[in-house]
């Protein structure tokens, strides 16, 4: 009976320790995992950083010009109020000399030669204009700048909120715009869609590796044909569809049965990490329930096309 | 004599930008033609003459880079300046030594730097359109033309190839890399390192400035094959590289700052004119160093210009825009004699006054005759006194390690 109840003891004792041994093991595993996600999430981010990277200079690019003229129109206006002031100054000289109409003739004469000297009947006629080119400008800088601000979002990269993805591929397109903007035109239809539930600041980044691969496909081309970028939404019963297309060449089969695959790249060294298709798929399929696909056929437009749930959460 | 109006004409694709600058140049003091695209641009130079072309860079169908291209083939009387709104420095070294634009200023730009520096081209290009220059011209039997490793360079920096191919290129010519490396490893770079191959040379120096010593290396190997004396030639390459040294060295000094880019190679090549006058015109060449051998207290300048009416000066101007040089290199080797009376921009006198301070001490180091005079002008100008000159002589000295075997005395002026 001891013997036995011995034995029992030592059985269970030992299924004790395998079971603590498992639960270790399994600790360790959550642990593991906690760490791919961690890293996972943190690979998505130094991606999208590194796109924000490669667009500044092309943001910066597209700053200048604006800045650049504003900046001009502002000096010009500078040196136009002196004359202005001047041209007035001598006006009210004129009334020192209300008693000798002949000196007032005289100087009169020498004021409206002056004015001619300075061109000033075009500095007059060209106020309107310079004052709304310069609001353009400024206009102009503050939508790159507001679009830069929605796109990065960067704090609340992770979290899902309530979104008009139309918003989301309008401040990628002016973002992106030098990266396209020398060899393709941009058609948009962006239909009347609903909110859905998302994360804006990935979704951001999705377009935007898509828009970036479709300037990329058609500055490569030998010809002086401008190329385009087509971008449609629309809503059906239960999802909504973006579809991004561009006439650029076709895509060979053998690449596009690995194209969502990391590291995978046609790019010269230096120029594509390989990653941002698979963080695409990554963001669409695992992050969103989503659905990503791409068609490319002769005399077709490549077509990447992206269905999201409207009841996602 | 009445001066003809110039003529500028303007390129930028986007609107704005021509409407802007048609507004800010209302009343400039040259003529000038808006237009927004390349090959609009090209259409009109067909019809019109121009002096000077500002371009932006990025645009569509044809961009800046083509179309200075074309022009710097079909028109080369033309000056070339870029305005872009790039924000990447290697695209403004690249356009630079290229040769593309001869002035590269950016957006967002200042009226008053845009209008100097179209101020300043113009006022060269004046100085180049010599009647007399085209007559000197004339005699000139032989052009000097550059020998193809040069070439070579130029295309691999194009196709923007590496440091290592670069290198390889040069190493095929073992003169051409010997020089290299030796320019490389003058004190004035302070890279505090000793540079032990052609690759790590042009990692230090920089395309711009390798090309420069090219262009040296090149004339002063024309030379050498050439019936001239070989031993006046390579008397003239020190002078160039003591003073380009020695302009770092007394830039740093007074200014606390490192010499800017757009001058680096600014002391190789200042001389341009008098390696030209060597190869291509052998016999003034001849006459001015007979006179100089006479006497002694006899400078350069006084001696041209009793031999030829078109100074060293303005051919080396007249080289370095053939061979695409920047508008800034230009205007060393046009106004390097008399900086404080140019028409060009604060910085470029300062360097130029420095340069004056260096041409005088490269002369001491070399020899004791024809030392060229520096006016108490530019002493002033750089607040200067003669002890200080000494004082940077021997502190220059010092830096080369037992160089120069001896300290020069200098000449009391």
């Amino acid at each position: 009976m001891n013997t036995k109840d011995e034995k029992y003891k030592q059985e269970i004792k030992k299924y004790q320790n395998k079971i603590l041994a498992l639960e270790k093991e399994l600790k360790k595993l959550q642990y593991l995992n906690e760490d791919v996600d961690a890293s996972h999430s943190q690979i998505l981010h130094r991606d999208k950083m590194a796109s924000i990277g490669q667009l500044a200079a092309g943001i910066a690019h597209e700053l200048n010009n604006p800045v650049g003229f504003v900046s001009s129109n502002f000096e010009t206006l500078e040196k136009n109020a002196k004359k202005i002031a001047k041209i007035i100054n001598n006006y009210r000289h004129l009334s020192e000399f209300i008693d000798d109409p002949e000196r007032q003739k005289q100087l009169f004469h020498s004021i409206t030669e002056e004015e001619k000297k300075m061109h000033l009947d075009f500095i007059l006629d060209d106020l309107d204009e310079l004052f709304g080119d310069s609001r353009k400008g400024f206009d102009q800088i503050s939508k790159i700048i507001t679009s830069l601000r929605n796109f990065s979002r960067i704090d609340d990269f992770d979290e899902k909120t309530l979104y008009n993805i139309n918003d989301g591929l309008n401040d990628t397109l002016v973002i992106a715009k030098n990266e396209y903007k020398y060899h393709a035109d941009i058609e948009k239809d962006l239909g009347d869609i609903p909110l859905i539930f998302c994360s804006p600041g990935m979704l951001n980044q999705v377009f935007l590796i898509i828009i970036i691969n479709a300037a990329q496909a058609l500055s490569n081309r030998d010809s002086d044909i401008r190329g385009h970028i087509r971008i449609k939404t629309y809503a059906t019963e239960k999802d909504i569809v973006c579809e991004i297309s561009n006439d650029g060449p076709v895509i060979e089969k053998s690449v596009m049965a690995k194209m969502f695959d990391p590291f995978f790249t046609t790019k010269e060294t230096g120029k594509g990490t390989g990653l941002g298709l698979s963080i695409a798929y990554d963001i669409i399929v695992n992050k969103h329930s989503g659905n990503i696909y791409v068609e490319s056929e002769p005399s077709k437009d490549t077509k990447f096309t992206i269905t999201l749930s409207q009841d996602l959460g | 004599m009445p001066i003809r109006v110039r003529k500028v004409l303007f390129v930028d694709d986007d609107p704005q930008v021509i409407k802007s600058l048609k507004r800010s140049m209302l009343d400039a003091e040259f003529s000038t033609v808006f237009l927004e695209s390349a090959t609009e641009a090209l259409e009109f130079l067909k019809e019109s003459k121009v002096d000077l072309v500002v371009s932006d860079m990025l645009m569509p169908k044809m961009d800046g880079y083509k179309f200075l291209d074309i022009v710097s083939n079909n028109y080369p009387d033309i000056m070339r300046f870029a305005l872009s709104a790039t924000t990447n420095e290697e695209n403004v070294k690249i356009c630079l030594v290229m040769g593309v634009a001869e002035n590269f200023l950016v957006k967002p730009w200042k009226e008053e730097d845009l209008r100097g520096n179209i101020r300043t081209a113009l006022a060269l290009k004046e100085d180049l359109e010599d009647n007399r220059m085209a007559d000197l011209m004339s005699n000139v039997k032989r052009f000097p033309v550059l020998p193809s490793t040069y070439y070579d360079v130029m295309k691999a920096i194009r196709s923007n190839q590496n440091a290592k191919t670069l290198a390889d290129i040069i190493e095929k010519d073992a003169t051409f890399a010997a020089d290299v490396m030796k320019v490389s490893n003058s004190a004035f770079y302070f890279h505090g390192k000793e540079t032990t191959s052609v690759q790590m040379a042009i990692v230090f120096l920089g395309i711009r400035t390798l090309r420069s010593i090219l262009v040296n290396i090149s004339v002063y190997k024309l030379l050498q094959m050439g019936s001239t004396s070989p031993l006046e030639a390579r008397f003239l390459w020190d002078h160039s590289a003591y003073v380009n040294e020695l302009l770092f060295f007394i830039y740093k000094k007074l200014t606390n700052h490192t010499l800017p880019e757009n001058y680096h190679s600014a002391g190789l090549l200042h001389d341009m004119g008098k390696f030209f006058l060597m190869n291509a015109l052998p016999d003034k060449y001849k006459q001015i160093t007979d006179k100089l051998k006479n006497d002694e207290n006899m400078n350069w300048v006084q001696a041209e210009n009793m031999v030829m009416d078109v100074p060293h000066t303005k051919l080396g101007s007249f080289l370095l825009r053939t061979w695409n040089f920047s508008q800034k290199l230009q205007e060393v080797c046009m106004y390097h004699h008399d900086p404080l009376n140019s028409p060009v921009s604060d910085e470029a006198k300062r360097v130029m006054a420095i340069m004056k301070i260096a041409d005088m001490l490269s002369w001491i180091m070399l020899k004791d005759a024809n030392i060229p005079d520096v006016s108490d002008e530019v002493f002033e100008y750089l607040n200067l006194s003669q002890s200080d000159i000494q004082m940077l002589l021997k502190d220059f000295i010092n830096t080369k390690k037992g160089g120069i075997a001896q300290i020069p005395k200098i000449i009391s002026r």
